[in-house]
């Protein structure tokens, strides 16, 4: 049995709300459930969708595994060592040169007055010590890499447009050559023609590198495109996980069904008409009901939905649902 | 020609030639340029692009929502009136009454402190120029919250925007819509804020509120998904101009004009199981310093020596379709 790259242990994570002075001395202090009991392992050389709606926790659990934020409980562990535990700052930089991550807007993560030269350079600074030339050789490598010009290197970082930032954002995290990479929506914030061409890039320099990724967003087609597997995620828990043949062929939630058929296709005879979730039940992580997370929009709940939680359990290998009724 | 008096107008928004420039630093942008297409009574118009390609500009300015920085050129017909040549005030008569908007974002288009019944009640006092009684103002809101699907209506109505989810939101302002009663109603990404379950549900009723009601509409998106749910005929903008127009249909399955036929291609569809996308070169132009000749040039894969030096113009290639291209030069 393969050992996993990245594993994710009983995670939690709750944020808790500040409330006005009364209630934080009468104890009353209520917290946002943003990730209930997660446990996921990412294996070596795959890519992982993380599939869920806004607010699902998603994003969360992409910057826990990056070590942005701090579990309440649980732990990540990387190569079986746990990154909360690490101690020696020489360690940590170790681990960093290894993960990296692409978020979503790549107008707010690249500083507008820096030169692409300036902040392509930035990681080898801090991670190397080379000399000029080595650096422009590198630098030249990684534009053409992502089919940039290295005549473009003097220009103002705020001076590209979406797609090419979004280039730019994805070589800056590739520069150290990490062998995992988190990419929060890094597409959601992009045109369609170009959004095309930074899942190829995406998919390129996914073979070219042997990248293991976790790939986070909204829209299950983009998450096809690029993901071995696909793990479902509502409110916080993971609703069904599996090969992305499994989850387009034979979706077992309730949650991952309605998400398919919610796809809108172009073509308007082949949109899916049976659509079963019952929408606009406002969500909130602050009261998530006791027993199913999923029991307000489930049209198929009985009694024992309401009461107990459905754990993830294994229906043929590799594909595990968290719902009574599969 | 129109033929005003004798038959009722078949149309009845007319955009001729209209263009919207802005003065900035940089220059002066033209944002729409020259763009001319007509709603029919009952249509569903769709204004479908890319970013920064004037379809939510060119929304703006039939509502005349533009401040002083732009300009404004060509006519814009709401039946017999000339909206270009409108004051603020004239407009204002129009706002919520004759012509409504739907916004991208239902969290910053209703008012956080005021409930929802009382920016129900105030569309009505608008309207009917007189406040109404507190129970009329119940029944009635009761009444528009339950045609766009709201369960709990007289909660609803006591509730403040933020007591609600997005997808609730927007159903308030389709209600509202609704209550206007307008000749035109314009929706501006009206689901692209939504999560895609919510996205379906809203589409959906949208959907069965044109079946119900009859109104024309001109919905502006991005998203091919939702127009080919809802719209009759489209019209494709690229950096300020519409380079393909026609009924939905006809552009999915014979797009004349390359950037048509180049969208369609790159859009990942449910079935994808490709390992490779189709992708159209290069980025789309910055307005401010847009190329002679026709503006898809640069990323046109049967690009013609002529593209580079003249734009072409829109000609008719079929029942309702029309393309600027020079490939369909007639």
């Amino acid at each position: 049995m393969l050992s996993p790259f990245i594993e994710i242990v009983n995670l939690n994570k709750h944020y808790p709300l500040s409330l006005g002075i009364i209630d934080r001395f009468a104890g009353d202090v209520k917290t946002i459930k943003a990730l209930n009991g997660i446990n996921l392992n990412i294996f070596k050389g795959e890519t992982l969708g993380l599939v869920g709606e806004s607010g699902c926790g998603k994003s969360t659990l992409g910057r826990i595994v990056m070590g942005i934020e701090t579990p309440t409980e649980g732990f990540v562990k990387v190569e079986g060592k746990r990154i909360d535990e690490l101690k020696s700052k020489h360690e940590i930089k170790a681990i960093r040169k290894r993960i990296q991550m692409v978020f979503q807007n790549p107008a707010s993560t690249l500083d507008p007055r820096m030169t692409l030269h300036q902040v392509l350079s930035e990681p080898f600074s801090i991670h190397y010590n080379l000399t000029r030339n080595e650096l422009d050789k590198r630098i030249e490598g990684l534009l053409e890499k992502v089919g940039l010009h290295y005549g473009d290197r003097k220009k103002l970082s705020g001076e590209f447009s979406d797609g090419q930032k979004q280039r730019i954002a994805l070589i800056r995290a590739l520069s150290l050559e990490p062998e995992f990479i988190v990419a929060d929506e890094p597409v959601s914030a992009l045109d369609v023609s170009v959004q095309a061409q930074i899942l190829n890039l995406m998919k390129q320099l996914q073979k070219e590198m042997h990248l293991t990724m976790l790939f986070i967003s909204h829209d299950l087609k983009i998450v096809r495109f690029l993901s071995d597997r696909i793990a479902v995620i509502y409110l916080g828990k993971i609703v069904e996980l599996g090969s992305t043949e499994v989850i387009f062929k034979n979706p077992c939630h309730p949650y991952t069904q309605g998400l398919l058929s919610s796809i809108l296709d172009i073509d308007p005879g082949l949109t899916n008409h049976q659509f079963r979730i019952k929408a606009d039940v406002p969500l909130s992580q602050l009261n998530i009901p006791e027993g199913c997370v999923f029991q307000m929009k489930c049209y198929s709940t009985n009694d024992r939905c309401k009461k107990e939680s459905p754990e993830l359990r294994e229906l043929t290998r590799g594909h595990s649902v968290a719902c009574f009724e599969s | 020609m129109d033929q005003m008096g004798k038959t009722p107008m078949e149309w009845i928004l007319k955009v001729e030639d209209l263009k919207v420039y802005f003065n900035t630093l940089g220059g002066v942008v033209k944002a729409v340029d020259g763009v001319s297409f007509n709603v029919k009574k009952e249509e569903l118009f769709g204004l479908v692009g890319e970013s920064g390609c004037g379809k939510s500009t060119t929304a703006f300015s039939i509502m005349r929502l533009l401040d002083d920085t732009s300009i404004l050129y060509g006519k814009i017909l709401l039946g017999d009136k000339e909206l270009v040549k409108f004051s603020k005030r004239q407009m204002r008569r129009l706002w919520g009454n004759k012509l409504y908007m739907i916004f991208q974002d239902p969290m910053t288009s209703l008012n956080p402190v005021m409930r929802v019944k009382d920016q129900i009640a105030e569309i009505f006092r608008r309207k009917e120029g007189r406040a109404l009684k507190v129970n009329d103002i119940i029944e009635k809101g009761c009444n528009l919250l339950e045609q766009v699907e709201i369960p709990d209506s007289v909660r609803v109505l006591n509730q403040y925007p933020h007591q609600l989810s997005g997808g609730m939101k927007q159903r308030v302002m389709i209600a509202m819509g609704l209550a206007t009663n307008p000749d035109l109603l314009l929706l501006d990404e009206p689901t692209t804020a939504l999560d895609s379950t919510v996205q379906f549900k809203i589409v959906e009723l949208l959907l069965g509120l044109k079946k119900k009601y009859r109104m024309s509409q001109i919905i502006i998106t991005h998203d091919f998904g939702v127009a080919a749910k809802l719209c009759d005929r489209i019209a494709v903008m690229y950096a300020g101009k519409i380079v393909e127009q026609g009924k939905y249909v006809t552009l999915l399955h014979e797009p004349a004009h390359p950037y048509t036929k180049g969208l369609f291609k790159c859009i990942i569809t449910k079935d994808q199981e490709k390992d490779y996308l189709e992708t159209m070169k290069g980025y789309l132009p910055s307005l401010y310093e847009l190329p002679s000749g026709c503006y898809f040039a640069d990323r046109c894969p049967v690009v013609l020596p002529i593209c580079r030096n003249e734009m072409p113009v829109l000609v008719e290639v079929g029942s309702e379709h029309f393309v600027a291209c020079h490939l369909f030069r007639s």
